[in-house]
């Protein structure tokens, strides 16, 4: 479905992301780790085609035509802040969904906002994207990227403004995603996060340190970044 | 950089010939002579006379020294104000500062140009008359910037562990705030010169700036029109001038803004 | 956002009613009688005439009748043209500038978005160069010179277009031009660097990503978004206009109202002054009020505060 080999990215003298090759199957779910500042984001972004001009990249990536949809990290950007969530969520799904109509397409725009944890869905189709918190602007974001009704879903640290419950809810919300048959590029610091992913892979300076699957890389770590992550993370939840 | 650099040079290369100029020169600038009049520029008038034989190149030298006094002198007074203002709005309690900033709102919709030619009504055109229009709204971005930069820096801890140890306001402001605020307080009033020169300019053109036989650089240009099909010079030097004048300022202020943020 | 016009409305009447108490006084302390220049009148005729125009009342009482006046709209009649009102010659006179200024606004506008938008596209390259230089000519140089310049070259030099005067609409293109630059070149800069910025939001980046038509993009994202930093610059544009509207009505000779502002002053004409003053005033106040809600309405986070 998704094919990466020898990605670099620089930008300005800097080399971001230096030399990684990896796929993604259909009808699965990676997920990529790493420390702040590993790579992770730009490494997700070049696979989108998300970065600024100035990047300079090196490699192949091989989408097959498949519609990729990103979630960004930070919400406060990723929505323009002139129109109300219903355009922004109808101009997504007229895309994600062209042959619907105009009736049919307002009744989804709720349904998608309902399944992103919203009890009030007609309510916040009426907001603007100030007028909602930082938890509240990354669900939005989320039910933007389904919209869209991608093949590959690349989400970038999609839970860490939310809280517990509302985490389980997203999380939930993915898995049942994949089950209708997306690809889920999961991208967070957080091991937690990342319980129902296939595979795993662990990013560290721009290069991927370790793949290969999630009980493997939990149990019997080879890298000793892998080593770090799993122990804070199990340090956290203990 | 090259910006500053280029900027500067014009500027000090217009104050030394306007200094020099009219010393090196034999002729004098309310001196007329109607055997010379309306000589296109030579090397004998370097800017050519006007319709009374008066060599204009030494009285756009005149003009170059009377603009550069009323926008230094302006912007120096613009400077004081309005950093008092600025600084005593920003160290008071809420209610002085409430009343301070609304009557700093007011000042500044205020057109100020028609306030200038008002205020040119009221006390008669002239020099002083000029000055006071000057300064009379200059100070109010000056008063913005010191505020706003006193603002910020208010809630530096530098600051208030400095407070805390029983700093006075006055020993804030001189030993914390003023070393931050320098910088921009240069550039502001690096653009107040060129603004009060503009506006100089304006209300001579208009005709109500200073009077003859003083020449000013915008009542030379407004004379200089009536003549422009054919002795176009009366117009262009000294609106030249002006407008050099105010290019390398506005560069000078360019440069020092990159100097300060090299991104 | 009808109570904010309100609210903005009556803030406008009390800076108005301020401005006019402000000029009244300011004018009847100024030095010198409007009738002085006039040739030497007899006592009698002298006073006739002052008490016509009721200047031998007590300042207060003037005051009064002159509130009074401005209410129903009558400004007085000027004080050194025979017969002719205040009103009378606004009424004549403004549609002229207004014109101007409205032409200067649309090119200065328009232009300035064209130019920003190549500038910004084209970073580094020889157009954005070539505009940056531009702009800051236009910035730097005073509408006088700037407007005297295209005169000398493109009338006199060139004799593509007319010298001066208004009539047919290539008499007006040069005038409006003059006026235009500097506003132009500001919006210029502005919009370009406000554009830049924009082009760099995440939900940019994505929409075009997404595959979102270009047209729709630019409409709905793109200018809107990094429009709004040149409608704040709004209102000082037309307070730049307005005054620089006397000087170009000046250099091409245009039979506008601004001539009559300038004349007014060395004149000592006191009720053409106050009324010109509180014209200007009026025009400019609602003006910014337009602008404001203008911004209100594209902008929801100023709505909601």
């Amino acid at each position: 479905m998704l094919e990466v080999e020898e990605l670099s990215v620089t930008i300005g003298t800097t080399r971001i992301v230096n030399n990684v090759t990896f796929s993604i199957n259909p009808h699965e779910v990676v997920g990529l780790i790493g420390k702040s500042g590993s790579g992770k984001s730009s490494l997700a972004k070049a696979i989108a085609g998300l970065l600024p001009q100035e990047a300079c990249v090196v490699g192949t990536i091989r989408t097959q035509k498949k519609r990729i949809a990103f979630i960004f990290q930070d919400p406060k950007s990723a929505l323009n802040p002139l129109l109300r969530i219903k355009t922004q969520l109808l101009e997504s799904l007229s895309l994600g969904f062209p042959d619907l109509s105009k009736k049919a397409r307002d009744k989804e725009a709720e349904t998608l906002l309902t399944h992103v944890g919203f009890d009030d869905p007609h309510r916040i189709l009426d907001l603007y994207p100030h007028q909602l918190s930082g938890g509240m602007q990354q669900r939005v974001l989320i039910a933007l990227a389904l919209g869209l009704n991608p093949d590959i879903l690349i989400a970038d640290e999609p839970t860490t403004a939310l809280d517990c419950v509302t985490q389980k809810l997203i999380l939930d919300l993915f898995h049942r995603v994949w089950k209708r048959g997306v690809s889920i590029l999961l991208i967070s610091h957080d091991l937690a996060v990342l319980r129902f992913a296939t595979r795993l892979l662990v990013m560290d300076q721009g290069e991927i340190v370790e793949k290969g699957p999630l009980e493997r890389l939990l149990s019997q770590p080879e890298h000793p970044i892998t080593e770090q992550l799993i122990c804070a993370a199990e340090a956290f939840y203990d | 950089m090259g910006k500053l650099y280029l900027g500067a040079s014009i500027l000090l290369l217009i104050i030394l010939t306007a200094l020099l100029g009219p010393l090196l020169s034999s002729y004098s600038y309310h001196e007329t002579d109607l055997c010379w009049k309306n000589s296109a520029p030579s090397l004998q008038f370097l800017c050519g006379t006007d319709e009374l034989g008066r060599d204009l190149f030494v009285r756009i030298c005149m003009g170059a020294r009377l603009s550069l006094f009323l926008g230094t002198t302006a912007a120096c007074i613009d400077l004081v104000i309005g950093a008092i203002f600025g600084s005593v709005a920003a160290l008071s309690g809420k209610k002085v500062q409430t009343v301070m900033l609304r009557k700093l709102n007011i000042l500044s919709t205020i057109p100020y140009l028609l306030l200038a030619t008002f205020l040119t009504l009221l006390l008669g055109p002239g020099t002083g008359t000029i000055l006071v229009a000057l300064t009379i709204t200059g100070w109010v971005s000056m008063a913005r910037t010191v505020y706003a930069q006193i603002t910020k820096l208010k809630s530096q801890e530098f600051v208030i562990a400095a407070t805390l140890m029983g700093a006075s306001n006055y020993h804030l402001l001189r030993y914390h705030f003023l070393p931050h605020m320098l910088d921009n307080m240069i550039i502001t009033t690096t653009l107040t010169i060129p603004a009060a020169i503009f506006t100089e300019a304006f209300l001579s053109f208009l005709g109500l700036g200073v009077q003859a036989p003083l020449s000013s650089l915008g009542s030379m240009a407004d004379a200089g029109i009536l003549s422009l099909r054919y002795h176009p010079w009366h117009f262009f030097f000294p609106a030249g001038t002006i407008s050099l004048l105010i290019f390398s300022l506005h560069l000078l202020a360019d440069g020092l803004q990159q100097r300060r943020e090299p991104c | 956002m009808l109570i904010h016009l309100l609210k903005k409305s009556q803030i406008l009447l009390l800076s108005l009613w301020i401005v006019i108490t402000i000029t009244f006084f300011l004018v009847h302390s100024i030095p010198g009688d409007p009738f002085a220049q006039d040739l030497p009148l007899q006592q009698e005729v002298f006073q006739a005439m002052r008490r016509h125009y009721k200047l031998d009342q007590p300042l207060h009482i003037q005051y009064l009748y002159y509130l009074k006046n401005v209410c129903s709209g009558n400004l007085g009649p000027s004080m050194r043209y025979e017969g002719q009102t205040v009103q009378k010659i606004i009424f004549s006179t403004f549609p002229i500038s207004c014109r101007l200024g409205l032409q200067s606004l649309v090119i200065a506008i328009y232009g300035g978005i064209v130019l920003g938008t190549i500038a910004a596209l084209n970073r580094g390259k020889w157009q954005e160069k070539l505009i940056l230089f531009i702009t800051t000519l236009g910035i730097s140089m005073p509408s006088f010179i700037l407007s005297v310049l295209l005169q000398y070259l493109f009338s006199y030099k060139l004799n593509l277009l007319p010298v001066g005067r208004w009539g047919n609409f290539e008499q007006t293109i040069l005038p409006s031009l003059s006026l235009a630059l500097l506003p132009m070149a500001s919006i210029t800069r502005l919009f370009s660097s406000s554009l830049r910025d924009v082009l760099k939001k995440d939900y940019i980046v994505t929409a075009r990503s997404k595959g979102l038509s270009s047209l729709r993009l630019c409409l709905y994202h793109t200018l809107p978004n990094a429009i709004l930093p040149v409608l704040t610059y709004l209102g000082p544009t037309i307070a730049h206009i307005l005054m620089g509207s006397f000087i170009i009505e000046k250099v091409y000779a245009i039979p506008g109202l601004g001539q009559w502002f300038v004349l007014s002053i060395s004149n000592n004409d006191y009720t053409m002054t106050l009324g010109l003053t509180l014209f200007y005033g009026t025009i400019l106040s609602i003006s910014l009020i337009l602008i404001d809600l203008l911004n209100h309405w594209l902008d929801p986070r100023l709505r909601h505060g």
